[in-house]
């Protein structure tokens, strides 16, 4: 194997498990008014939405907040914070997920482990989404 | 494990090379590790959700072929059609897909149907409830099942190139690397000697 294809082997790992991010993230609100709810991938494929998830996510969310939280909630893991552990950035997100997880302290960005990553993944199968990030 | 090397020439521009590599070759094991668990872990919430799914849909199709059959039996086969009468609105999925970490796999979303109300033959609201219940069910398992089928399929994938990277790429990397230092520390030494025995072979010749 030449040294410059193991080079693009390797970088193409890390390309590969980051296709499967949203293209454009709709809001909370936007979302509630389609009938079937979905958005687009960067891969260029459509995730649906179940509109359950949705209706649960309102029952966590300041009304204020409704046309501000997007869609996916994104749950960032880096190894540079150790093994397990997330980190969810966005203020809103971070609020609707440390009260749905009900974590007393608010703290941005909002650290999460992995009984708590799988918790919410449990719930909100179609709304959350995890992206690797490597530096 | 593998004991081989790396076939690279000795210089320093490879050395730079390969450990610029293992840094990347590490970096990527890392990620693939920390996804390869997450992977898991949804593997086993979406496993835990279809023993469920399959057990409720089980234990009520049952019942409502029970209750089926005794409704057939008291009003015959006009049942269904009154009933399809009373249907404004029917009961659909659609199904689509969902992407669970680069993992491709059907999804489907069922809406609920809606009747206009009319109370003629008892017992039918209880009955057409449990029936949405159990196909709403059966869809959820099937879309239960088919993600634990594809994420078993991604996490073998998944396991395979951790393994690759862990057992094998990053320990003929390092060992090449750490040839690399020895052949250049020996160069090292051998210039040292090399100098010393210029060294003096030029004071002898000094001293004559």
């Amino acid at each position: 194997m030449s040294d410059k294809y193991i080079d693009e082997l390797l970088k193409d790992f890390l390309r590969i498990v980051n296709k499967h991010l949203p293209y454009t993230r709709p809001t909370l609100r936007e979302l509630r008014e389609l009938k079937n709810p979905f958005i687009i991938l960067r891969d260029g494929g459509i995730h649906l939405i179940d509109p359950s998830e949705i209706e649960l996510l309102y029952q966590y969310i300041d009304p204020d907040d409704e046309g501000k939280l997007r869609i996916p909630i994104i749950i960032e893991v880096n190894p540079k914070y150790g093994e397990g552990t997330a980190v969810v950035r966005e203020p809103i997100a971070a609020k609707v997920v440390s009260r749905f997880l009900k974590l007393s302290h608010l703290k941005e960005p909002l650290f999460i482990y992995r009984s708590q990553i799988s918790e919410l993944r449990r719930i909100f199968r179609t709304t959350t989404t995890v992206v690797f990030i490597a530096e | 494990m593998s004991t081989s090397l790396q076939r690279v020439r000795p210089t320093k521009i490879e050395l730079i090379k390969l450990r610029r590599r293992l840094e990347l070759a590490r970096k990527v094991h890392k990620i693939l590790r920390e996804r390869l668990t997450i992977l898991i872990n949804e593997f086993f919430t979406r496993l835990r959700e279809a023993v469920e799914l399959r057990k409720a849909v089980y234990s009520k199709l049952t019942k409502v072929y029970l209750d089926t059959l005794i409704l057939y039996g008291a009003y015959g086969e006009n049942l269904f059609d009154h009933m399809k009468g009373l249907t404004s609105k029917p009961m659909t999925a659609v199904v689509g897909l969902e992407n669970i970490m680069g993992v491709k796999t059907h999804s489907a979303i069922v809406s609920k149907p809606s009747y206009t109300e009319e109370q003629i033959i008892p017992y039918i609201q209880t009955y057409r409830a449990q029936v949405v219940e159990l196909l709403s069910n059966i869809v959820n398992l099937g879309r239960a099942d088919k993600a634990v089928e594809s994420l078993g399929k991604e996490i073998v994938r998944t396991k395979r190139k951790v393994n690759a990277l862990e057992y094998y790429f990053i320990p003929a990397i390092e060992r090449t690397v750490r040839y690399l230092r020895m052949k250049f520390e020996e160069r090292e030494r051998e210039e040292k000697a090399r100098m010393k025995r210029v060294k003096q072979v030029l004071t002898r010749r000094k001293a004559l």
